[in-house]
């Protein structure tokens, strides 16, 4: 029952998702902005289409989108949602969902550069770097959660936050802000890149996809808001403390997410998008911050807990 | 609660280690004075003392309102903005504060074995914030980014002694009290004659004093 | 054990009776004769590797060599397994790669020492006698010296061959000292007699680190990697496919011969060997990533992955000190699977970009693009082996590498903090050398393969010949088979491992192999779900126009194929934050004034550990010889006189005494 529920969130929530953030970023523009349902609509409008390729492309081109998506769901089946379980689970499979979605990466990096653009090659230049210097901080703040708690599976990784009451706190504030940094980073917003840009040489990730259309640029919609997905449950999970009524956790669970959003809603409209030689200053953020939670996690648990 | 808020505390200094705002520099020593402020009322609630009032205004009164204020007015009237050309660059340099930040703990980690009645997270943080305080001192190049590392490496000295003794002795807020004022002091009385002596604050020029 | 002698007989005689053949048929030949004596040899291994009892054999020599024991312990076993398989494919590969050098003066030479270099290595992995170990050893590193100046009229290839040769030589000079040490200390010559006598922790350590710098030197650890980038490019490319994929793994192997002499080394040699192996990897994908010539990065990406071998084998060595079995076994389980899975995905890219430089004729991969419409067989295999290679799921990449994680995160159950932090460090230091790995290999793959040529490439470009292909695609579809069914890899690797846990017992394996069903079942769900969605995607598009255009240039009616972004550019972005690990020799002439004119830019990157280690080094070395230089005047009178005064000083010093 939960398998399904978990299921129908993975494949339903994505879109209200960025739907919730464009919402945001309208009311605080003054604007009554779009419905919450209608990156909906625009998905299906582009499931409608056909598609126009360009002529210096080959296979890869038409395989990158589905690559980048069946990864991107693949993940999200291991990844636990709702302060429960996750679908399916082993000992060390967040380094799988962390590899699943370099491959996605790696496809979307290798279709872009397939366009024979100079504007395609900036964006995978830059998208390259943002995501290799995001790697180290993620996986040592996992790593670190996982000593913890002395499991190495995601869903049990996520639930030690609260076992030394010493340390959650700190643990909790530090790997939300890291986590919500990797959310900006891998879904590809403000301050890391500009999703409403229209000026090429300002764009990231955009301009990797500029010369999708139709289905596979629905697609690729579609694992960039699920990847936001997975990474805000990944955060909600980490707050929930284990145990505890189901739907009480869940409903807490949806709340949280919600927050996410609208959180990254307001970031997106106060701040803008950071100096290019700037950011991957932001992003080695997630870096010193996990350097900070390992060096307390040897001091709180090695050491006379204090 | 408390770990928070030092740990808070630790994370100004990486951000002060890669801005190159100046007046980030000077909301960040804000944000560390209220910091230290929101501690020492954590600490302290239930005794009410001299010593409690005299920190309470040192902290929120000085560190927090008036000597911010006073750099503030300081570089808008010279309008000294940023700090462009550090000799290491911002990346670097905030690799370099984490790092200092890392060793602060694995030494907090170290007097553990050796004295038992230290407060080791508080240990660490204090001596990170000590040596990156010096560190910003030795990378920069405006004057006034001196005197705001300088003020942070005496925020790093207050929260050294909270470390050790669980109450402020008055000796050592005199000490601290002693050297922020002297420092403002001189340089806010001596930056407007130094600034149209030599009409740059870059220190390159004050290297020229050694003979 | 006949089995091996025989089939090293037949290698033998494949290289010497090469030169009597026909020009036209000499490679197919020499292919037919190692393909035969490989088999031979892995029917042998297969047996050794799960045979009750060590197959050995004896043979004596006149003095001083004594009686030479061979032996074929699991280890050796395995070792032999990659060396036949990496030589059947290179020589396969060689068949259609030589064949536009069918009349060179030195092509039967060639064949002969390629013999000559695998019938050594052979010898290497089995031999137990430290005499006969050192003289084999140098017969590999001559031979293939041989081997990489194949075009000897080309300078460059001399000199990165005698580069080479040199650096091969200086980390002889450490295995020797280590062996005197060890041969003396147990006076026998045997390798069996080492493990029994009983050093104390400052012997076993010290003659530790000899072997670990003398083997290291061959393996590529960094500091001592400065040849692999030199010799890799200068080679061909079937000689640089076998150098990387095999020859480099006798070093691992001599590493890990050294570990099982010693049964107490200090706590201080595993922190050693991770610390080593994290800087290779890091250095090493770094140093890959400011390339522009393809071999010299798949020589550095080489350098990373030798790192990673060591990354587990440094696990392996800890978990014996923290008694922990998951530590150990799955340390070992990884390097030993990341040095057979990397011996196949390095020969698949050596070869396709092999290929590329038989059609093309340049390896420069600002000149190239646009090869996927041309070759589209070489890239997809070079599509496959960059997957593997960045150690993304569903290939053979990613079993080693989650392997050498999981070894490092079960120091969960220790309570060691220092074990605590490296384990931390050494899995985010892996996951970024992953994520730099991928830039890297999408940079080579992107802009060699795809996009549009960037000049103007010959007419003739096809995908290579047969038996080019023939070895690429089975190559590729072992890294595909081995990623779906990893369970192959545990059952071989199984009694290697058994070798290196500390109590001698009979361990268990059925959880390792519980752990990778479940993988590859999740693979297989993977499969699935992109089966799905391609039907998905079909459905919609059924009954859509789906028509073709240029490529968006944001409305500029004259572009040009120059306008790509270039390897370079393409790695700048990163480059430049890691400006303190990587060296950057600019020239630039900017134009100057109000009116267009010519400018220019050009950019080197220069291996740190080149610069400021081994070149001031050579520097010094020769300044001081130098000052000796006057003693070799060339007068022969002058060399009499010489003799002369030794010979009175020797007199003197005699009757003296």
């Amino acid at each position: 029952m939960i398998k399904v529920l978990n299921i129908l969130f993975l494949f339903a929530v994505p879109f209200l998702f960025t739907g919730i953030i464009t919402r945001v970023k309208s009311l605080a523009a003054g604007r009554k902005g779009p419905s919450l349902l209608q990156h909906y609509y625009d998905f299906f409008k582009l499931m409608k289409k056909g598609e126009v390729i360009s002529r210096t492309t080959s296979l890869i081109f038409r395989i990158s989108p589905l690559i980048g998506l069946s990864t991107t769901i693949f993940a999200g089946l291991f990844v636990p949602v709702f302060g429960h379980k996750s679908i399916f689970g082993f000992q060390g499979d967040f380094i799988l969902v962390a590899y699943l979605f370099g491959l996605g990466k790696f496809f979307s990096l290798i279709g872009s550069l397939e366009t024979a653009s100079s504007f395609e090659g900036m964006g995978c230049a830059r998208e390259s770097t943002f995501s290799a210097l995001a790697e180290p901080g993620f996986f040592m703040i996992i790593a670190s959660l996982a000593f913890l708690g002395k499991t190495m599976s995601f869903s049990s990784i996520l639930a030690n936050s609260y076992i030394n009451p010493e340390l959650s706190g700190m643990i909790v504030l530090l790997g939300v802000s890291a986590l919500f940094i990797m959310i900006l980073v891998e879904g590809c917003r403000i301050p890391v890149d500009d999703p409403n840009t229209h000026l090429e040489l300002t764009m990231v990730h955009e301009v990797m996809v500029l010369d999708n259309s139709g289905p596979d640029f629905g697609f690729i919609l579609y694992s960039n808001a699920l990847k936001m997905l997975i990474f805000a449950s990944i955060l909600a999970n980490l707050i929930i403390p284990p145990g505890g009524n189901l739907w009480f956790s869940m409903l807490v669970f949806m709340v949280l997410v919600a927050c996410v959003a609208v959180c990254v809603g307001i970031i997106e409209s106060v701040i803008a998008r950071f100096r290019m030689s700037h950011v991957p200053q932001f992003i080695f953020l997630i870096t010193s911050i996990g350097f900070i939670v390992v060096a307390c996690m040897i001091l709180f648990n090695f050491g006379e807990i204090r | 609660m408390k770990n928070i808020i030092i740990v808070l505390f630790g994370l100004t200094m990486i951000h002060v280690a890669s801005t190159s705002r100046i007046e980030a520099y000077v909301k960040t020593l804000a944000l560390q004075g209220a910091l230290l402020f929101t501690m020492v009322i954590v600490d302290n609630l239930n005794h009410f003392s001299l010593n409690f009032l005299f920190l309470i205004v040192e902290t929120l009164g000085f560190k927090t309102i008036i000597i911010p204020w006073f750099l503030m007015k300081i570089i808008r009237k010279n309008e000294i903005y940023r700090e462009i050309e550090p000799s290491i660059p911002s990346f670097w340099s905030m690799v370099i504060a984490s790092l200092i930040f890392t060793f602060g703990l694995t030494l907090a980690y170290v007097s553990i074995l050796f004295a038992q009645d230290v407060k080791p997270l508080y240990f660490g943080i204090s001596i990170s914030t000590m040596i990156t305080g010096l560190f910003i001192i030795m990378s920069r190049k405006k004057i006034i980014t001196h005197i705001m590392g300088y003020m942070m490496f005496e925020n790093g000295i207050f929260l050294f002694t909270l470390s050790l003794i669980n109450e402020m002795p008055l000796i050592v807020n005199l000490g601290v009290l002693l050297d922020v004022f002297i420092g403002i002091y001189l340089f806010g009385l001596f930056f407007n004659k130094i600034q149209s002596t030599y009409e740059k604050t870059h220190i390159d020029t004050l290297t020229y004093l050694k003979d | 054990m006949n089995d091996f002698i025989l089939a090293l007989f037949v290698l033998f005689a494949g290289g010497v009776l090469v030169p009597f053949s026909a020009n036209r048929y000499k490679s197919v030949f020499f292919a037919g004769f190692v393909f035969a004596g490989s088999l031979f040899v892995l029917k042998f291994a297969f047996r050794a590797l799960f045979a009750a009892q060590v197959p050995e054999k004896f043979f004596l020599m006149p003095y001083p060599i004594g009686e030479i024991r061979f032996s074929c312990d699991p280890m050796s076993a395995f070792f032999l397994v990659v060396i036949a398989l990496g030589s059947i494919f290179s020589s396969v590969y060689a068949v259609g790669y030589l064949k536009p050098y069918e009349g060179k003066d030195n092509l039967s030479a060639h064949y002969f020492l390629f013999s000559l270099l695998i019938i050594s290595m052979f010898l290497v992995v089995t031999v137990q006698n430290v005499i006969a170990f050192l003289i084999v050893w140098e017969i590999m590193s001559v031979s293939s010296f041989f081997l990489v100046a194949f075009e000897y009229e080309k300078n460059e290839v001399v000199l990165a061959g005698l580069k080479y040769l040199i650096t091969m030589n200086i980390g002889l000079i450490f295995i020797l000292i280590g062996f005197v040490v060890l041969s003396v200390k147990s006076a026998s010559f045997d390798f069996e007699a080492f493990r029994n006598i009983g050093l104390s922790r400052k012997w076993t350590d010290l003659i530790f680190v000899l072997f670990f710098i003398g083997f290291g030197t061959k393996a590529g650890f960094v500091p001592f990697h400065t040849w692999l980038p030199h010799a890799h490019p200068a080679a061909p490319s079937h000689v640089s496919a076998i150098m990387s994929a095999v020859m480099i793994k006798t070093g691992i192997y001599g590493i890990l011969r050294s570990v099982t002499f010693f049964q107490n080394v200090s706590v201080e040699i595993p922190y050693l060997v991770i610390f080593i192996s994290v800087l290779t990897c890091v250095l090493g994908i770094m140093n890959a990533s400011a390339q522009k010539e393809a071999k010299k990065l798949l020589a550095y990406s080489s350098v990373e992955n030798i790192g990673i071998i060591g990354l587990g084998i440094g696990f392996g060595i800890l978990g014996n000190f923290l008694g922990n079995k998951f530590i150990t076994i799955f340390g070992y389980m990884g390097a030993f699977a990341h040095i057979i899975n990397h011996s196949f995905f390095k020969s698949l890219l050596f070869f396709c970009v092999g290929s590329v430089y038989q059609k093309t004729h340049t390896l420069n991969m600002e000149k190239l693009g646009g090869l996927i419409k041309r070759m589209p067989l070489n890239s997809m295999f070079f599509l496959v082996g960059s997957v593997a290679i960045c150690a993304f799921p569903l290939f053979n990449g990613f079993i080693s590498e989650i392997m050498i994680y999981l070894s490092a995160l079960s120091v969960i159950q220790s309570k060691s903090p220092l074990s605590f932090a490296v384990a931390i460090m050494s899995i985010s230091s892996l996951a970024f050398t992953g994520a730099i790995a991928m830039i890297c290999f999408s940079k080579i793959f992107g802009i060699m393969f795809l996009g549009e040529p960037r000049e103007s490439l010959p007419e003739d470009i096809g995908d290579p010949s047969k038996p080019m292909l023939l070895a690429e695609s089975v190559l590729a579809l072992i890294c595909l088979a081995i990623g779906l069914v990893p369970q192959m890899l545990i059952y071989f690797v199984q009694p290697v491992v058994q070798i290196f846990l500390s109590d001698n017992t009979y361990t268990d394996f059925g959880i390792y192999f519980k752990f990778m069903n479940k993988i590859s079942l999740f693979f297989l769900v993977f499969c699935a779900i992109f089966a799905l969605l391609f039907f998905v995607r079909a459905i919609f598009l059924r009954g859509k126009k789906v028509s073709s255009y240029k490529t968006w240039g944001c409305g500029y009616q004259s572009s040009s194929a120059k306008i790509q972004y270039t390897g370079s550019s393409y790695s700048d972005f990163f480059m430049r934050i890691t400006k303190p690990f990587i060296k950057i020799d600019e020239k630039q002439y900017y134009p100057r004034g109000l009116f267009p004119k010519k400018g220019n830019y050009h950019s080197v990157f220069k291996d740190m550990v080149d610069y400021y280690v081994v070149y001031p080094l050579v520097k010094l070395v020769r300044r001081t010889l130098d000052l000796f230089g006057w003693i070799q005047s060339g007068n022969t009178q002058r060399y009499i006189l010489y003799g002369l005064v030794f010979l009175v000083l020797a007199i003197i010093w005699v009757l003296w005494w």
